[in-house]
């Protein structure tokens, strides 16, 4: 095999497991940016190293141990003490693949955007400053003159509802479909 | 009773692992907690799933060249219960306005300044789950059939969305297009409109001596009588005009043109807005199959599991002059179980040549792509660069990403062949 049709094997084979990577970062760093640069590094990597990879072995859990060491160092150069649970037990809990997919609008996604539209205007702009202007709890409360522990049970109240109305929708969808 | 609040508590921290920094107690709690409890791994899986979702659905974007767009069809009976029941709350409304234009006047003069209702939602599609939102500046709202729009609102369609509203005063239609942003606005009893983006086709009534109707872009003006006519909006505003005669026009009224029907016009910096005269033409394919599916010939199937991929083949041979606009239009049909497809779409022109057997191998040129989901008995349309379209033979093919959904389009053997629409300038031989 030629160096240039093992970089292809490998980097199909990371497309495959591209959304297991993705909810195994995400659920480490919580920061979609950061998700979307280490999946991006991690294929770039991929790609540097394939002369290295024994191909006996699974490629999956290389992939893992790549995404591990890019976890790794962007803590370290956010300055930010890791504190997330363990990576061990991470690659435990991201067991379906396909909720971390990116190139498809699912019906959960659009049964989701639908449910924010529906969302109180008070909610709707707590969801504005944090999943579009990237705020956190203490920057939405300052924002809003709130304490940051009511935006804490604003927030997981908010999901609450998100969640509830979503799974609605969804049954809606396949009872009718 | 201890190990139950426990587990709760549990939960709360896999909950909160997404709203806040744990500190290291609970952190540790967590962890072990999770390694001990598959139930909890897949709870916090849940959680980062929603937390990504939401993360994620602020960020996508659909690319400007892929219009999806539901099918014209009859109305279904809930449409007409809809309707029904829309009639009604008309008359309500009706019943609602008088009294507040005699007798609530009296009592409250600011109703006076309320703004007017100016249109009605005739027609009203968007893909299940999603919704056309409206606002007015300080509240928003969702819009459903019937609905009323006034002076002000503004309205915000998803892709995939249609709406189809009329005014009030006279019989001017409006149909919007999908993924398109717009406000009604009012200018001493003129209906104007503000397109901030996308499209919309008008059919407008004959408007009162100096009040004409006006649509608004961020680089041009159209000025209406009484016509029809289709206005898109994105780096550039193209007006095509179908019947009657439009005023197009930059804000600084230095360039200034009007369109008679048939004519086709786009802004441009270089201030030279001409008019030309243009046609429609629609062709069928004079060959469409499935490449590795050869069975159901009233389907193109598109699958890159069973590496199924359309083929298309259009004869162009009386196609004259400059294509101004070019649209394929693909209808998705339902198979099976299959209630419509999803995934990265690609559009590849091949060489004239290409036939069934070659196509595999021919050289692919990416002409348009559309991601996402798209529900059985929707027009998926490709916008196609014109510079794509030559006079003659005309060879396509359309596959899906690996990890896609597949898709079952209509062939010409079907109910709903696909159609490629030209807009082509007239030359002046003709």
């Amino acid at each position: 095999m030629t160096e240039e049709e093992k970089t292809e094997l490998l980097l199909r084979a990371f497309y495959v497991d591209q959304s297991r990577l993705r909810g195994y970062i995400f659920t480490a760093t919580r920061d979609y940016h950061a998700t979307e640069e280490i999946l991006q590094s991690t294929a770039i990597t991929i790609a540097q190293k394939s002369a290295t990879f024994d191909f006996s072995k699974e490629m999956s859990p290389w992939f893992s141990g790549i995404v591990r060491n890019l976890i790794l160092r962007w803590f370290q150069t956010q300055g930010k003490a890791a504190k997330h649970v363990s990576l061990d037990v991470i690659e435990q809990c991201v067991a379906e693949p396909e909720d971390f997919e990116s190139g498809v609008i699912s019906t959960r996604q659009i049964a989701l955007k639908s449910c924010i539209q529906k969302l109180p205007v008070r909610q709707r702009k707590i969801v504005q400053l944090r999943y579009v202007e990237g705020k956190d709890c203490s920057g939405i409360a300052a924002e809003l003159g709130r304490s940051v522990q009511s935006i804490y049970a604003l927030l997981k109240r908010m999901k609450l509802e998100l969640r509830k109305c979503v799974e609605v929708q969804l049954n809606r969808h396949e009872v009718a479909s | 009773m201890i190990a139950q609040s426990d587990n709760f508590r549990h939960y709360q921290l896999a909950e909160d692992y997404f709203v806040r920094d744990l500190n290291e107690e609970e952190l540790t709690e967590l962890q072990q907690a999770l390694q001990s409890n598959p139930d909890l791994r897949a709870a916090l899986a849940e959680h980062a799933r929603n937390e990504w979702l939401l993360n994620h659905l602020h960020s996508g974007q659909i690319p400007d060249n892929v219009i999806v767009f539901p099918a014209a069809e009859r109305p279904r009976w809930p449409l007409q219960v809809a309707r029904v029941a829309a009639i009604l709350l008309l008359l309500l409304s009706a019943a609602g306005a008088y009294y507040f234009t005699t007798e609530g006047s009296r009592f409250n003069p600011i109703s006076l300044h309320l703004p007017k209702t100016r249109a009605v939602v005739e027609e009203i599609y968007t893909l299940p789950g999603d919704v056309i939102m409206v606002s007015n500046g300080t509240e928003e709202w969702e819009l459903s059939a019937y609905s009323l729009l006034k002076d002000g609102e503004t309205v915000y369609l998803p892709p995939g969305a249609r709406l189809t509203y009329k005014y009030r005063s006279d019989d001017t239609l409006v149909h919007v297009n999908s993924d398109t942003t717009l406000t009604l606005l009012n200018e001493g009893g003129a209906k104007h409109i503000q397109l901030d983006k996308g499209g919309l086709k008008a059919e407008v009534d004959r408007q009162p001596e100096g009040k004409p109707l006006r649509v608004f872009t961020a680089d041009a003006e159209a000025v209406v009588l009484g016509t029809s006519f289709e206005i898109f909006a994105d780096e550039t505003t193209q007006l095509a005009v179908l019947t009657g005669r439009v005023g197009f026009q930059s804000h600084d009224a230095k360039n200034q043109v009007e369109v008679g029907a048939g004519f086709f016009v786009e802004s441009n910096s270089d201030g030279n807005w001409q008019s030309r005269p243009f046609r429609m033409l629609e062709f069928q394919p004079v060959a469409d199959q499935s490449i590795n599916e050869t069975q159901k010939t009233r389907y193109i199937a598109v699958d890159p599991e069973r590496e199924y991929s359309g083929f298309l083949k259009f004869n162009l041979d009386e196609l004259r002059g400059d294509i101004v606009d070019a649209r394929m239009r693909l209808r998705v049909e339902k198979f099976g179980k299959d209630h419509g497809g999803s995934g990265t779409i690609r559009l590849f022109s091949v060489p004239a040549n290409t036939d069934i057997h070659s196509a595999s191998s021919a050289m692919l040129t990416e002409v348009a792509s559309y991601t996402g989901k798209v529900s059985a008995g929707m027009n998926l349309e490709f916008q196609v660069d014109t510079s794509d379209i030559l006079p003659g033979i005309n060879t396509f093919l359309i596959k899906l990403d690996r990890g896609g959904n597949d898709f079952w389009f209509s062939s010409s053997r079907g109910k709903n062949p696909p159609e490629l629409r030209l807009k082509v300038e007239q030359p002046d031989t003709l």
